[in-house]
């Protein structure tokens, strides 16, 4: 039976009485990489959240990854299914190093590819030169790739990047950019939502509109990349 | 320092220590002696409260648990070492779990209201409780195991020893503990239980385990205290021995399991040397720990890493003129 890794199925989120997401439902596929574009406060980040079951947010609807339902569950049981998180802003730790950080989230896999703190130095140089320093120390750049370094660690399946753009320079970008591309061939899947449409559609194969808590819209990245008008219609670029 | 000074350093420290029976006065070895048993109970507190964050009160209340368990057995003859030792750290292990379940879910201030209240709890029913724990007469004649008690060129040092062995083992355990991965989660759980959560970690489960450590440690230096003394008594864990240790900590400096140890051996030796002068000690403690609190609130190992780092400046600013 093949089913998706991700499946989101007419989710309802709700912040208290304020209804964040509405009837949500859509798929990741195994090794695809999936942005989810929308302007600010039109709940990508909640639609993360919902996933993680974080803060105190009041889910509807049915969520499973891998065929096994998650709504029940506390965060740290979804999150051992197999699903690695690099949060807004990356929250790292003031007081913990960079090596720390990764050594920290190390989680040894028994797949064919496994990722360790020095096969994540490999993929950023930039942070191995600064393996002593506190992470919160770090430039923006850096804390981003030390987030995204802290997911690989954790050996997952799927990782969820929220708004991977913000805050960081055009070079992070690219970075961040070739690195999502690269997921694939490591056996890791991909959900990204984002604001920055030049990243998302780089970083993505399939691209679903959020629109005030609804899906609006799906498509391919590459369709919707020369789809001007439906940019200009959904997001307003 | 250097690598190799450093454990140079640490081998003359454990050299002098394994010689303390034999080359000081008994008044010595039993004041030493007596900072390492409650050595461990500044260890058991510095961990929750430097690694993960939390200030426990009841660290006393573990102490008491296995000391009266061993208490009771023993006097009554139903067990005896190494069962009796083995059967109060097992309901240390009881104990703390829980306590853990009731305490976990707090941080803060919350946490030290609640360990407090569990610590007085304890206390009070080591008070009230006079028919199994024979109230404030405390319950007498527990006797060293005879293992503790073999002799070295003619000294008496089995105790000593095995005690040295205890801590030095619980430190290095603890060390380790805090430089392995889930020390680094713990440490985590320190700096924001939220993010935690969020990346993903069974942040109480962690806590819990935590809380379980520690009170094990407090739990050996109740067994090393009743077979010391030979005596178990609700004061060994009212709420003074909570703030001694307390005070020790915040001495030694609170991210430092070794300098919860120099802490204590400070507070300790403070206490019997001023006690001979004055019934007034407690003063003077207090007006040094008020010093420590305003002037150093790293403690003593603060401030050699704050040294360290005066120094380092010093040297950039002396190879800046230098060069100029």
């Amino acid at each position: 039976m093949t089913h998706p890794l991700l499946s989101v199925d007419n989710l309802n989120a709700y912040y208290g009485k304020a209804h964040i997401l509405q009837d949500v439902s859509f798929n990741v596929n195994e090794l695809e990489r999936v942005a989810i574009l929308g302007r600010n406060g039109m709940g990508k980040s909640t639609l993360l959240k919902s996933i993680l079951g974080l803060e105190k947010i009041r889910r509807e609807g049915d969520i499973q990854f891998d065929g096994q339902r998650t709504t029940a569950n506390e965060t740290f049981q979804t999150a051992n299914l197999g699903i690695a998180y690099v949060p807004q802003g990356w929250q790292l730790f003031p007081s913990l190093s960079v090596d720390e950080h990764l050594e920290m989230a190390y989680t040894p896999s028994s797949g064919e590819f496994e990722w360790t703190p020095d096969s994540v130095y490999e993929l950023f140089p930039e942070i191995e030169a600064r393996r002593k320093v506190g992470g919160t120390k770090l430039s923006g750049g850096e804390q981003q790739m030390l987030a995204i370094g802290r997911a690989l660690v954790r050996n997952p399946r799927l990782i969820l990047m929220d708004e991977p753009s913000e805050g960081i320079s055009t070079f992070v970008i690219e970075r961040v950019v070739e690195v999502c591309q690269q997921m694939a061939e490591r056996n890791i899947s991909l959900l990204l939502v984002e604001q920055n449409l030049d990243l998302a559609l780089r970083a993505a194969q399939k691209v679903y509109i959020l629109v005030n808590g609804r899906m609006v819209y799906e498509t391919t990245a590459e369709d919707f990349k020369a789809d001007k008008e439906s940019q200009n219609h959904y997001l307003g670029v | 320092m250097n690598q190799a000074v450093k454990w140079v350093f640490y081998l003359i420290v454990l050299l002098f220590l394994a010689a303390i029976p034999f080359l000081m006065s008994d008044f010595f070895t039993t004041m030493t002696t007596r900072v390492m048993y409650f050595s461990l109970m500044a260890i058991s507190f510095a961990f929750l409260a430097g690694q993960v964050g939390l200030i426990s009160l009841a660290v006393p209340a573990f102490l008491g648990v296995a000391g009266y368990t061993i208490a009771i057995l023993e006097t009554r003859e139903i067990l005896f070492f190494p069962y009796s030792a083995i059967a109060a750290l097992g309901m240390v292990l009881v104990a703390a779990a829980i306590f853990g379940i009731f305490v976990n879910r707090s941080q803060g201030i919350y946490f030290l209201m609640l360990t407090l209240i569990l610590g007085q709890i304890v206390w009070a029913v080591a008070l009230q409780w006079a028919s199994v724990t024979n109230g404030s007469n405390g319950l007498i004649g527990i006797t060293r195991p005879e293992v503790m008690q073999f002799t070295v060129a003619g000294q008496e040092v089995g105790f000593y020893y095995i005690l040295l062995l205890t801590v030095l083992l619980v430190t290095f355990g603890v060390l380790a503990l805090t430089r392995s991965s889930f020390g680094m989660k713990l440490k985590g759980i320190r700096e924001s239980e939220s993010r935690m959560i969020m990346l993903g970690y069974p942040v109480m489960r962690m806590k819990w385990i935590a809380f379980m450590i520690s009170a094990f440690i407090a739990g050996l230096s109740g067994i090393f205290l009743v077979y010391y003394i030979g005596v178990m008594h609700p004061s060994a864990i009212d709420l003074d021995s909570a703030a001694m240790v307390l005070i020790a900590v915040i001495f030694g400096g609170i991210y430092s399991i070794v300098g919860a140890i120099i802490g204590m051996g400070i507070v300790q030796t403070f206490e019997i040397f001023l006690s001979a002068f004055t019934s007034r000690y407690m003063i003077i403690i207090a007006l040094m720990f008020l010093f420590v609190v305003m002037y150093a609130p790293k403690g003593i190992m603060g401030s050699i890493y704050k040294i360290k780092f005066m120094d380092a400046l010093y040297q950039k600013w002396y190879t800046g003129r230098k060069k100029r």
